[in-house]
């Protein structure tokens, strides 16, 4: 588990279809449909809402972005709210299991896949990166409380791992 | 605890929503004082099914609307409310 | 069973049991007969059961937090070191005083306490006493519970309840037809009924097969849970099933592993597979220890190797209870008869059991015999005569009610099956199916097949070789004409079938008024065993049959469930979300008081030493009056709004102008419900052409996000604006004072912004943005910053706030200058029930209407201010602290005419002040009147007047 500041995101939201076109231009990649991300870690966009794209990564261009969207939608940033929570190994859909209420075990929830969902009372936005990497979103107000859970679960299921392994 | 199949998300647990109003308790901001507080406050409370406007709150945030039984609690259609400007 | 040994404790002796058996196998095993009193007559009880529905013999199993009271006996595996005690006796199981309870039965009646509640109420008292004393279960534990509680989720194709050969065979099949399956058993092993049957499946012999089917299903990908119950079957096919992880009273395996999970387990469909549970018979006595049911006893003969009796009596009304007969004598006792109640048993089981033991036709026990406290004798009917046995144990059975409890919690209908007696699953609600035995099923051949075809698998059969053969079906259990003594059919409740029929002859009809008269079925086991014995003594009564009578309703938990499994791990620190501010560290740093202000903790003031919370936050506030001080505001609700339709979007929420507001500047607004009261309150800034921040209150912002969305989406999907939530994006510092502006300038080299002026900024190289609002009264500014910025800002901020002699406050600082201010806060002074008029706001409004709430104050009542309840100020009279809550009276013990919102001593100036609602307030200047706190025995002397105190000509603030 590795914690961190989100760093720079941002929320595209568009109130008319025409701004997909010159978006897509502005990214390199058209944008995602609902629970789906689309580029890479240099630029990502990521959809958990009907209408908001979460973009983010070191190649995002938010003048460019803002400028490409103007008259059919608008750029805020929100960055500075978030956590990011890296979550490696195989048993990360497990750990989300914990205090949860979505199906993160679901085979199809897989690479390039995105979730918003509640866990131990907290929205928490997921990503599936790779098969054995899932990134979090996290609330920065509330995510020392989510942390000290998932460590907690995360001891859990090493154990449990550990007891099966020996028997 | 229900399940609701978000238009967006798919089938999610009734946690992740709240439930806002009955469509017919929707109050415009052009209508009438009378109109306006008829809505609010003299409305029918059916034994059966009822049109519900739900946020899928702590999932996508969108809005939908339910058509509930609110005997059995069967839903029985559900439809995204406001603009949706791509798939 | 394997030959390792384990030592528990009964009352305090020590005992060895077998590894594998129940607390109940190891008692019988050690000769204990009696473990429990009855709850009302403390009668000597033992072991009647094998499993959940166990309803005498309860037990506190553990020690101290970990104590866990009224555990069944039989539902607890013993465990090294498992310490046991008996409940509801005293001073000590073998000699009970409260059972003199039973020679006054007679007095104590079904309806006993309704009873009581007639007559003199001095008489009710007496009798409470008497009643809580003698009657009761185990205490809960005084001390917390030291161990953890975890909750899961899971999904599936399948879920299957129970794995006995039903639910076994069901599971097999749906990982064949490659279904995501989840299998839950209560008992530690798998096999239900099998664990108990001398038979083979498919050459193995029945428990073999069981663990075999377990592992082929966890190799197909299914997920196999073992002592794990499902409790409760809610909407949207949702069943709560609780895994024990340890024993009651055990403590985990590991330090901190939680000792139960509550899975919330989500399944497509849901097949039931939850068994029978047999029926014990009614007769006087039939509680005595000794007297046991049946397949119990075939249960601890087979898997526990105990034989509960020598001598032992099967009284039945069907062929199961035969293979109680045959596995006794198998294992060594002596079959005295058995009591068949049907006129002539026919079929292989009876005839070969009439080769090995006597076998009694039209024969049924009407009472029973004690030496010492166990069973010495039954008295019985056969045919016209009586007979008496010598025997220490006595098998019933009755005939069996299907376990329906999870098909009538989803909304399931039952069905009344005549030949057995019994309710079978009927048409069900939601996506599922019953079988097996819970579904009347008693031919294993045909139970495997329709669970297996049930699960999705193609057609195949399982090759069951049973040498007793299946029998028929089994038939329940009628009542002897011949009652003797009490013959119970609630033991957990002490309710005997003279009961059912004094409540009866007292007029009570629907079968709900039985339960809550005689508390039929209302123990901790629900009535499992013995409610249909009674169902059916009332419908004899009523002259129908059961189910005409009715039936009371099912409710989870299916067994009773520990209190922590439903808080999990939402305990102690963690019992409700805790919001942290980013500067939660430079507060701790700076010695902050925390103080909770709904999830969030936020910084209340930071006393220096030998320094009382009240002098802080006094000097903090005098600090701010006289140079300058920052206070963390970062919980403030914000969102920032753009568009070309924003500042429309805004209009309809806010009830103040927003449409003209010049970009650069801001203006305090406030936003109104659909019934035309306040619902909240802050600034609006415009940061640009086509682009806002609207700030509103900490504790509405979730409030507010959730008005602004519904206008956005619902309300004017057509508007051409955005509007996102950026609370937690933005950390915000307010800077006050009448230094504060220098403060600024040194900071950005800038001038600072003019009041209700906002700019853009740079402090300590961090992208700023500055807005010119005051709260406290002083010239004032808010600082914005990205989160991640804040513990930078922060520190430049505080260096340069210190050098200029001030410093940092918290809320209760903040509090006061606001007091003095005259300014409201939402949820003191705003509390849902004034209006913008109320609150002198009123002329801020658009006259033209268009906003949230303008038709409902178009509303006559709300034509006029006379009447309502106006803010105003109070000063106190006599020195005193003023009572926040208090009442204000004309004279004590009077109606009150308001309430004091909020009080706090003054800033610039001694004494205490306060804000108010009052009656009529604002023509009520100069009056004076009492603030009256009956819950705080003070009263106050003050004087009403005008709520701002302090600049009321707004010159500080200002340039």
């Amino acid at each position: 588990m590795i914690v961190g500041d989100a760093g720079d995101v941002l929320a595209l939201e568009l109130w008319d279809g025409a701004g997909a076109g010159p978006v897509a231009a502005a990214l390199g990649f058209a944008l995602p449909t609902a629970g789906c991300s689309a580029g890479d870690d240099v630029c990502r966009a990521m959809r958990f809402e009907p209408n908001v794209w979460l973009v983010e990564g070191s190649g995002v261009d938010a003048r460019a972005l803002a400028a490409a969207v103007a008259g059919h939608g608008a750029v805020t940033a929100i960055g500075g709210g978030l956590v990011r929570v890296t979550l490696r190994g195989a048993a990360w859909r497990a750990l989300l299991m914990h205090d949860g209420v979505f199906d993160a075990e679901d085979v199809g929830f897989g690479p390039g896949r995105t979730a918003a969902t509640v866990i131990a009372h907290v929205a928490v936005r997921l990503h599936v990166v790779r098969e054995d990497r899932c990134d979090a979103l996290v609330p920065a107000s509330l995510a020392d409380g989510l942390l000290a859970r998932w460590r907690q679960a995360a001891w859990g299921l090493r154990q449990a791992q550990g007891e099966r392994g020996r028997s | 605890m229900m399940l609701i199949h978000c238009p967006h998300c798919g089938p999610r647990a009734q946690e992740e929503f709240t439930y806002e109003r009955t469509r017919d308790s929707v109050v415009q901001l052009d209508q009438a004082p009378d109109v306006a507080m008829a809505a609010l406050y003299s409305r029918t409370n059916p034994r059966g099914e009822e049109n519900e406007i739900w946020r899928h709150t702590l999932g996508c945030r969108g809005w939908l609307e339910l058509r509930r039984d609110r005997m059995s609690h069967a839903i029985v259609a559900v439809r995204p409310l406001g603009v949706q400007v791509l798939p | 069973m394997n030959g390792e040994t384990v030592q528990f404790t009964f009352d305090g002796k020590r005992y060895t049991a077998r590894a594998g058996q129940t607390l109940a196998a190891a008692l019988l095993d050690n000769g204990v007969a009696v473990v429990a009193r009855s709850f009302k007559y403390h009668r000597p009880r033992g072991i009647m059961a094998a499993g959940v529905e166990e309803p005498s013999a309860l037990v506190t199993v553990g020690e101290g937090g970990r104590a866990e009271p009224n555990t069944r006996a039989t539902d607890v595996f013993v465990y090294q070191g498992l310490v046991a005690r008996s409940q509801n006796a005293w001073p000590s199981l073998a000699f009970d005083v409260g059972a003199v309870n039973g020679l006054v039965a007679r007095l104590i009646p079904s309806g006993f306490y309704y009873k009581t509640f007639f007559g003199p109420p001095k008489r009710w008292m007496v009798y409470e006493r008497f009643i809580r004393k003698a009657a009761g279960l185990g205490p809960a534990p005084q001390q917390a519970d030291p161990d953890a509680f975890d909750h899961r989720a899971a999904f599936c194709d399948l879920l299957v309840v129970g794995a006995g050969p039903a639910g076994l065979a069901a599971a097999l099949g749906a990982v064949q037809a490659r279904q995501r399956v989840v299998l839950v058993e209560q008992d530690r092993l798998a096999g239900g009924a099998l664990l108990r049957e001398d038979l083979r499946i498919d050459g193995a012999a029945g428990a073999e097969w069981a663990q075999d089917a377990v592992a082929r299903i966890v190799a197909g990908g299914g997920r196999v849970l073992l002592r794990a119950t499902a409790t409760g079957y809610w909407d949207g096919n949702l069943v709560s099933v609780v895994e024990r992880l340890a024993e009651p009273g055990q403590a985990p395996s590991r330090a901190d592993a939680p000792v139960q999970r509550l899975w919330k387990v989500r399944a497509g469909r849901v097949i039931l597979a939850t068994g029978a549970i047999e029926r014990p018979l009614a007769f006087g006595g039939n509680d005595r220890p000794g007297v046991m049911l049946a397949q119990a006893v075939r249960h601890y003969v087979r898997r526990h190797g105990v034989v509960p009796g020598r001598r032992a009596v099967v009284a039945t009304s069907n062929d199961d209870g035969y293979r109680t007969a045959f596995a006794l004598a198998d294992a060594g006792a002596q079959v005295v008869a058995v009591l068949d109640s049907r006129a002539a048993p026919a079929g292989p089981l009876a005839e070969q059991a009439r080769a090995r033991f006597a076998v009694l036709a039209d024969a049924r026990p009407i009472d029973t015999r004690v030496r010492g406290k166990r069973l010495c004798a039954v008295i019985a009917q056969v045919g016209g005569s009586e007979q008496r046995f010598a025997a220490d144990l006595l098998a019933m059975s009755g005939g069996f009610t299907p376990v329906a409890h999870l098909h009538k919690q989803a909304g399931g209908d039952l069905a009344w099956d005549a030949a057995t007696q019994a309710f079978v699953p009927g048409a069900a609600r939601q996506a599922q199916a019953s079988i097996g035995a819970a579904a009347g099923g008693h031919d294993l051949a045909a139970i495997l097949a329709q669970g297996w075809q049930a699960g999705g698998g193609d057609a195949r059969m399982f090759a069951v070789d049973d040498p007793l053969g299946m029998g028929t079906p089994a038939e329940a259990a009628t009542v002897p004409d011949t009652i003797r003594g009490k013959a119970f059919v609630d033991f957990q409740n002490d309710v005997s079938l003279g009961d059912i029929d004094l409540a009866w002859r007292e007029g009570y009809r629907s079968v709900e008024h039985l339960k809550r008269y005689t508390t039929l079925g209302m123990g901790t086991d629900q009535g499992k065993t013995g409610n249909m014995a009674a169902l059916g003594r009332l419908a004899q009564a009523q002259g129908v049959d059961i189910p005409q009578a009715g039936l009371t309703t099912f409710r989870p938990p299916y067994t009773p469930t520990t209190l922590g499994v439903f808080a999990g791990a939402a305990v102690r620190d963690h019992a409700g979300p805790v919001r942290k501010l980013r500067l939660h560290a430079e507060h701790d740093r700076q010695g902050a008081a925390w103080q909770p202000v709904g999830y969030w903790f936020r910084p209340r003031s930071y006393p220096q030493v030998g320094e009382s919370l009240g002098e802080a936050s006094l000097r903090e506030a005098r600090m701010v009056r006289q140079s300058a001080g920052i206070v963390d505001v970062s919980t403030l609700a914000t969102f920032e709004v753009a568009g070309p339709d924003a500042a429309a979007l805004l209009e309809m929420a806010c009830a103040t102008a927003i449409g003209r507001l010049a970009v650069g500047r801001g203006r305090y607004t406030v936003m109104l419900r659909e019934d035309g009261m306040v619902m909240d309150d802050g600034t609006a800034w415009r940061l640009d052409e086509q682009r806002y921040l609207l700030t509103s209150s900490t504790g509405g912002a979730d409030r507010m996000a959730q008005h602004l969305s519904w206008l956005r989406n619902v309300m004017a999907p057509q508007l051409k604006a955005s509007v996102v939530n950026v609370q937690e994006h933005y950390g915000a510092v307010a800077l006050a004072g009448p230094r504060a502006a220098a403060v600024l300038a040194g900071l950005t080299g800038a001038a600072a912004p003019a009041h209700m002026h906002c700019a853009q900024g740079q402090i300590a190289g961090i992208d700023v943005l500055l807005l010119a609002a005051s709260y406290s009264g002083e010239r004032a500014f808010e600082v914005y910053a990205p989160g991640h910025h804040m513990p930078a800002l922060w520190q430049a901020l505080h260096r340069a706030v210190v050098a200029a002699g001030g410093g940092a406050y918290g809320l209760d600082a903040m509090d006061h200058l606001r007091v003095e201010k005259g300014h409201v806060v939402i949820g003191a002074e705003v509390d849902g029930r004034v209006t913008a008029a109320d609150i002198g706001l009123g002329g801020m409004l658009r006259k033209q209407g268009g906003f949230v709430g303008w038709q409902a104050l178009q509303r006559p009542v709300l034509a006029t201010a006379a009447g309502r309840r106006h803010l105003v100020g109070l000063t106190v009279l006599d020195g005193q602290a003023l009572p926040e809550g208090a009442m204000l009276v004309l004279r004590e013990g009077e109606e009150p005419l308001g309430h004091v919102t909020t009080a706090a001593p003054r800033v610039a100036g001694e004494g205490w002040i306060g804000l108010a609602l009052l009656t009529d307030g604002a023509s009520r200047h100069g009056q004076e009147l009492l603030a009256w706190s009956a819950t705080r025995g003070a009263t106050v002397r003050v004087r009403v007047g005008d709520p701002v105190f302090y600049d009321r000509q707004g010159a500080r603030y200002r340039d």
